[in-house]
């Protein structure tokens, strides 16, 4: 008995220390989350798929608000122009122009890739928080095109569907913009890291313009987003996010 | 002179204007389309006979904005046929009209022995926008399917899963209506013109999304039939799990008929995607034919597959960005049907692809399980 309160009174300050670093950690994430985010967002997103012995461009506009409200259109290539991709909540649709035709879609389509890039269905429509969905470490300190940043471990809690089975993030002290991320499996494998270049001020904030996503098994490919253009915070009401407006979001 | 020579030359003259003018009028128009040209070998059971089949295919899609709330769509496709195809099928022509027509909106500008040209104007419709209601009239299709493949609910324009190349699918001259109570709930009304009177489909749709799953009720009259149907789409898990039910009930004279489907779809991790789904049509086919000519795949609402019953499965898989695969398997029992159909694309260039298709056709005749038919398709497509 006494020995197991000495034992309490000593992990008092440790697990309180720990804690308030884990809030640290947690706010970082949080704010620069916010920052690229904002609470609404609505951008026009160049899409490079890049190859050794090809590549393909496309364009796209998205329209996000918190989590659970996204819409993706096509405007390039002109073969898929018009398509849309809607989530609300945990349902996803998808809008064929050419077939007039609204087809959802089933949940483990979250996860693959989308429209052959780099990057998952989950990665475009953010599902999952990197705020809510993980717990995360500061684990060190790094300095990443001048900027000094914060090393950041996210372990993804375990009622959270995610996809990875750690992430590796470094976040701009002074900015807060994710300016390296490190994708890994839930084997400890590295799948995908991602870079972020060309911070400009948009929309009134400093962001990266240029990510890129690089596969970590696959030589001379990886896929760049490039944002053209991003409005933050203009309201948007939730009946937008839906079927019926998706059928009328390319006209 | 007949409307679609009218139409077509609006079509023409709107796409000059838009090339010449496109920054000023992106806005306001918007044009796109494509060219395709499908090469197919037709053989019999034996891979004898060779049968070829050309046809150079253009589509071409204009939407108008005229001022806020109104929207105008013209889309027409011509289609220039030559080969053995044309020359061995003396109706050729008379095959090539949509059933759903009210008013004959093609053209035939040329009939050799083997040698084809046909437009027709495969959209035509007008809408008016607001946000709590919209309606539309004019050539159109009103997509009630849910589904992949077999869509009992798609009542107004039904559609040929083998008919590939046909991606648009046929409208229907017709009038719609849609309510919308709130973002998850509305409600369509549409009745679609036929020559004859008897041949009217009017009908409504309510949907709504809760719990997870879009579910929609249909009642309505079809060609003089009470019609009743349901859907849904939702999910088992990870799985994606939807239906369709339809109901026609006849009067005293013919028979009640029922087809229904229950569709699950899957998408693994490493790119591959399964789906799989079954079809009743009450008034199917539930013993082997005699005769090939017996299995009819010219579909109505009633009638979605010769057979009660049907299976099909999709199994998909993109190898990389440009290259993807496709197999369909089809399988009726009892009539003892089953079709193949393999496809490859891939894209050659950013706006041109190829296709690589593969039908092949067996039935039970004279109780030996044997092959058909086969029929192989390549395929180039140029988008603009």
């Amino acid at each position: 008995m006494r020995m197991g309160l000495r034992f309490a009174i000593l992990l008092i300050p440790v697990s309180f220390v720990l804690q308030v670093a884990a809030q640290d950690a947690r706010s970082i994430v949080k704010k620069a989350d916010e920052k690229m985010r904002g609470s609404t967002s609505q951008a026009t997103i160049l899409i490079k798929s890049i190859r050794p012995t090809w590549s393909r461009e496309m364009e796209i506009r998205t329209w996000m608000k918190g989590n659970e409200l996204a819409m993706v259109l096509i405007q390039l290539p002109v073969k898929d122009k018009g398509i849309v991709f809607l989530k609300r909540r945990k349902e996803v649709w998808n809008w064929m122009p050419a077939l007039e035709k609204t087809i959802k879609l089933p949940p483990s389509m979250m996860s693959q890739s989308w429209m052959g890039t780099d990057f998952t269905n989950d990665d475009l429509v953010k599902e999952s928080s990197i705020v809510n969905d993980y717990d995360h470490t500061i684990i060190g300190d790094t300095v990443i095109d001048n900027r000094n940043c914060y090393i950041i471990r996210m372990m993804p809690k375990p009622e959270a569907a995610i996809v990875w089975g750690k992430l590796i993030v470094c976040i701009d002290k002074q900015e807060f913009m994710e300016l390296h991320i490190r994708f890994y499996d839930e084997d400890g494998k590295l799948i995908n890291t991602m870079n972020a270049y060309d911070a400009k001020i948009m929309d009134g904030r400093l962001i990266p313009t240029r990510l890129e996503m690089v596969p970590a098994d696959k030589k001379n490919q990886k896929t760049v987003m490039i944002y053209k253009s991003i409005l933050y915070n203009k309201a948007i009401e939730d009946g937008f996010f839906t079927t019926e407006r998706m059928k009328v979001a390319g006209r | 002179m007949k409307p679609v020579y009218i139409i077509l030359c609006v079509i023409a003259i709107c796409s000059t204007g838009w090339a010449q003018d496109s920054t000023l009028k992106a806005k306001k128009w918007d044009l796109n389309g494509y060219i395709k040209n499908l090469e197919s070998f037709g053989f019999d059971k034996n891979f004898r006979n060779l049968v070829t089949g050309n046809l150079l295919h253009n589509r071409i899609n204009v939407k108008w904005k005229p001022v806020k709330n109104y929207t105008a769509a013209i889309e027409a496709r011509n289609r220039l046929f030559w080969g053995d195809e044309v020359k061995n099928s003396p109706n050729f022509t008379s095959l090539l009209r949509n059933e759903n027509d009210w008013m004959n909106l093609s053209a035939i500008w040329i009939t050799k022995s083997n040698f084809v040209l046909h437009s027709s104007i495969e959209r035509l419709w007008m809408e008016f926008r607001k946000p709590k209601w919209n309606v539309r009239l004019g050539r159109q299709r009103i997509n009630w399917g849910i589904t992949k493949t077999w869509n009992p609910n798609d009542i107004f324009n039904t559609y040929n899963f083998l008919d590939f190349d046909y991606e648009e699918r046929p409208g229907s001259d017709a009038v719609k209506l849609q309510y919308i109570f709130n973002d998850l709930s509305n409600i369509e009304m549409a009745v679609s013109a036929s020559d004859d009177i008897d041949k009217t489909i009017a009908a409504a749709r309510y949907f709504i999304n809760r719990w997870g799953y879009d579910i929609q009720l249909l009642s309505g009259i079809y060609q003089k039939k009470f019609t009743a149907g349901f859907g849904w789409a939702g999910s088992l898990g990870n799985v994606g799990y939807k239906g369709e039910g339809q109901a026609f009930i006849a009067g005293k004279d013919s028979m009640n008929d029922f087809n229904y489907a229950l569709e699950l779809d899957y998408a693994f991790k490493n790119g591959w995607y399964i789906s799989g789904s079954v079809l009743h049509n009450s008034r199917g086919i539930d013993e082997p034919v005699n005769d090939w000519s017996k299995i009819s795949f010219r579909f109505s609402p009633m009638n979605l597959m010769p057979a009660r019953w049907s299976f099909i499965t999709t199994t998909s898989k993109e190898f990389t960005p440009l290259l993807s695969g496709n197999l369909t398997l089809v399988y009726s029992p009892q009539v003892n049907l089953f079709i193949i159909f393999p496809s490859f694309k891939y894209n050659v260039a950013a706006n041109l692809d190829a296709d690589l298709i593969w039908q092949s056709f067996f039935l039970e005749l004279q109780n030996r399980f044997q092959a058909t038919n086969h029929r192989v398709f390549v395929r180039l497509k140029w988008s603009f």
